[in-house]
């Protein structure tokens, strides 16, 4: 896993890419999205 | 953002009828890489990979600020205006606690849900204002306040005086 300590992401930057599990199964990463428009909403079940 | 895991977001998932990919972020990398310490929070992604717009906290499409910003954003807009960010979701995440909390997560899924609370315990002595980790703290103890019908704010913010006060 990747671990960041310092500063984090900035609009008008490149968003730091990531890689999770999917719950339908498999990893997903952001880079993946390339050429699309993303909304990442994030969000707990508390 | 569920240390639970993936069975504890999926009923939502489904009862929602989300058609939208799903990712399960058990140990908090999101809230290192884009400063959070609170949920819900918004990102939008230009095609480019570059972050055009980052709300953490109250980010809720039944507010019309965020119904107004998605409008815009899959109208074509680039939202190159800055937006305003409420001061308390954000923060930048302290790595010790961080490091506490994934091996609280490492002995939860392991059936040891007493010593993993232990652990959160001390990471939030460290880092008091992560969300992330107190809410996983009281949705693991008290369940019944998160998983039985509606989710008891009332008795979070009781909590919360005890717990900070």
């Amino acid at each position: 896993m990747t671990v960041h300590t310092g500063t984090t992401a900035t609009v008008g930057e490149e968003a730091p890419d990531f890689r999770l599990p999917s719950l339908s199964g498999g990893d997903v990463s952001l880079s993946g999205y390339a050429g699309k428009r993303l909304v990442v909403f994030i969000w707990a079940s508390w | 953002m569920d240390a639970q895991g993936a069975d504890r977001a999926r009923p939502y998932v489904e009862a929602a009828g989300a058609t939208f990919t799903t990712l399960v972020d058990e140990g908090n990398l999101l809230g290192q890489l884009y400063g959070f310490k609170a949920i819900p929070n918004g990102l939008l992604i230009d095609e480019r990979g570059v972050l055009r717009y980052k709300r953490l906290g109250g980010f809720d499409i039944r507010r019309a600020e965020t119904a107004a910003v998605l409008d815009r954003w899959a109208a074509g807009s680039d939202l190159s205006e800055p937006s305003d960010q409420p001061e308390a979701s954000r923060g930048s995440n302290r790595p010790d606690a961080g490091d506490l909390f994934r091996r609280g997560q490492d002995l939860f899924r392991r059936g040891k849900a007493d010593e993993a609370v232990g652990l959160w315990r001390r990471a939030l002595t460290l880092d008091p204002d992560n969300y992330i980790i107190r809410k996983q703290v009281w949705a693991v103890q008290h369940p019944e306040r998160f998983y039985e019908g509606d989710i008891d704010y009332a008795w979070q913010r009781e909590q919360m005086a005890g717990e900070k006060g």
